[in-house]
């Protein structure tokens, strides 16, 4: 017995040399793998059951359970504890771009249309404050969700939508849905390609002229890219489309005739005939 | 008179013996109704996974939602059952020898301790590798019929769509209709593709080897405890502890590295230093979130398992060939 007084600790302090680098290495390939702290502040909110089977390492469970509780607190208007139960849910699951998505979504279209039509609520003014409220809460946690996944595509065009829907911000959802086809590599690309030109032009002509150059270079590129010189097929409403505003862009910022993409038709001479 | 030299039997180390063993191991923890009673539960679970997916709301990425539920059901099921299975199939395994004296005739004939030790602990990595087998099987096979159900829908409904529509525009040429119709088609195929990727097979097949092989550390854990205690259930309880504890390595880690009071910069560094991180053998996340998790990396996560295996096994041994039965 007396010998392995020495041999278990040695074997511990031996595994834990070896231990040690080997999760390093380990955590560095899964940089996001960090996985939440079960803190006071979510023991509280998930509930004691629930923080059992986070301990256990269920937080995909807990997660999807939450979620279902949400579910159906959407359908009870209970909007408080909607946002609450979708707090924890994207605090497990940071990494579940769904998530992100479908809450911003509930809080910025869904409890924001339901205060706005508040019943309980005389003074319209308290119901667009309510509404502006229930707004601002979808973008905080869509941007949350682009901070936990700032690489993914989809979530950028969700807050482009966001803003251009509900904030009216043009120039915001412009540069979102810019940041979304830069991130963007699957068969949404050419969407994207295009929303982001309409919002970027919108935004030139109504906010901020100064980015009309910007706006041009980028149709300029995407035209020459995507469309110049390929057979059109019957998406050519969208080629004449995208054709027309370089055009009038061109027009606009006095695009010399050798620089542009599509010059005007110049007037046939005629020579006159001698009689 | 010619003197008798009495040589000490050298017994070496033979892995027939710890094969007996596990077969036997096997066998007699299939015998055990626990073992059905888990496995059943566990599989209705699983199948029952596809009636979580209702919950589900929203229309656009309705489908994402569906398999979401099922694989962290599916998952979350295996996961569970498998650890109850791993403590509770290892925890009775010494004190049954014991009880029923079996032990006494087995280590009474020429067979290392060692020998007996692995081949329980064998005859339990079979027993767990069978569950996850079966439960794994049935899980893929639940996620296959809703990714089919899905896929064939979505097809259909995209095509449908497109005929609806050009049959109520007639005012467009015949070539025009081909054309709308193909790229419908060629839409339709992209989004059963986009649904076939996001059932992520080989995702699954790579969560079920990390779940299996955090599953044996476990059990390991169970038998080191088996082998110096005397009840079964202080082993269960003591596990089942140990179990949550491993899940909590990384809140150690952090917690050590920030904290400046010396009593919880011990505490948390002596979990960090001895308890295995069961946490980082939690990649489904990941892997359904879209990251890259190549073969070689699963790997070094699987070989994180072996190597603690090796290591709780050691110490089981150390204590086990000193007990006194």
């Amino acid at each position: 017995m007396k010998r392995n007084w020495v041999l278990i600790p040695l074997v511990l302090v031996v595994a834990a040399l070896i231990k040690l680098p080997f999760e390093a290495s380990m955590a560095a390939d899964r940089p996001h793998a960090a996985g939440i702290g079960l803190n006071l502040k979510t023991r509280e909110m998930v509930g004691q059951g629930m923080s059992l089977a986070l301990l256990g390492g269920f937080r995909a469970l807990v997660a999807d359970f939450l979620w279902i509780s949400a579910h159906a607190a959407w359908e009870q208007n209970r909007w408080f504890t909607m946002r609450q139960d979708f707090e924890v849910v994207t605090t497990l699951q940071p990494r579940a771009i769904l998530f992100w998505d479908m809450a911003s979504w509930h809080l910025a279209w869904n409890a924001s249309h339901a205060a706005l039509n508040n019943p309980a609520e005389s003074r319209l003014a308290v119901r667009l404050r309510d509404q502006r409220h229930w707004f601002r809460a979808g973008r905080d946690l869509l941007e949350r969700g682009i901070a936990n996944n700032p690489n993914n595509a989809f979530l950028h065009e969700k807050l482009a939508w966001m803003l251009h829907d509900k904030f009216q911000d043009l120039c915001g959802a412009a540069d979102a849905a810019l940041k979304a086809v830069k991130l963007c590599h699957d068969w949404r690309q050419g969407y994207l390609q295009r929303l982001a030109g309409y919002w970027l032009e919108d935004c030139a002509r109504n906010v901020a002229p100064s980015r009309l150059p910007e706006t041009y270079a980028y149709w300029r590129e995407l035209w020459l890219r995507e469309y110049a010189g390929k057979p059109t097929d019957h998406w050519d409403t969208i080629d004449r489309n995208i054709s027309r505003r370089i055009q009038k862009i061109e027009e606009e910022l006095r695009i010399s005739e050798s620089q542009r993409l599509f010059p005007k038709p110049q007037p046939s001479v005629t020579v006159p005939t001698r009689r | 008179m010619s003197t008798v030299s009495i040589q000490p039997d050298v017994v070496y180390f033979n892995l027939g013996r710890v094969w007996t063993m596990a077969l036997n191991t096997l066998i007699e923890v299939t015998r055990q109704k626990v073992f059905y009673f888990m496995i059943v539960f566990a599989l209705l679970m699983i199948g029952a996974a596809s009636f979580f997916s209702i919950f589900s709301f929203g229309e656009e990425a309705q489908y994402i939602t569906q398999l979401k539920f099922i694989k962290d059901t599916g998952l979350g099921a295996i996961s569970v059952f498998g650890a109850i299975i791993a403590i509770v199939a290892t925890a009775q395994l010494l004190p049954a020898e014991l009880e029923n004296r079996t032990i006494y005739t087995i280590l009474a004939k020429p067979v290392h301790r060692l020998e007996f030790l692995l081949g329980k602990f064998v005859g339990v990595v079979l027993l767990l590798a069978i569950s996850v087998t079966l439960m794994g099987s049935l899980f893929l096979g639940v996620v296959f019929i809703k990714d089919q159900h899905l896929s064939t829908a979505t097809y259909h409904e995209t095509v449908e769509a497109a005929e609806s529509a050009v049959a109520g525009s007639p005012e467009l040429k015949p070539e025009t209709k081909e054309k709308v119709l193909g790229e419908a088609r060629k839409r339709a195929e992209q989004a059963a593709a986009e649904i076939h990727k996001t059932a992520g097979y080989r995702d699954i097949v790579k969560a079920l080897a990390t779940t299996l092989f955090k599953l044996l550390p476990v059990a390991a854990i169970t038998l080191m405890l088996s082998s110096f205690a005397t009840s079964m259930v202080f082993t269960v309880v003591m596990s089942a502890m140990l179990y949550f504890a491993g899940h909590l390595v990384p809140v150690a880690q952090k917690f050590y590295a920030t904290s400046k009071a010396p009593p919880g910069k011990l505490m948390s560094g002596i979990v960090n230093w001895i308890m295995p991180n069961l946490a980082a053998f939690d990649v489904a996340d990941d892997l359904f979130a879209g990251d890259a998790l190549p073969w070689l990396k699963v790997l070094k996560i699987l070989s994180y398992g072996v190597f603690y295996l090796l290591v709780t096994l050691t110490l089981a041994h150390l204590i086990f060939r000193e007990r006194e039965i």
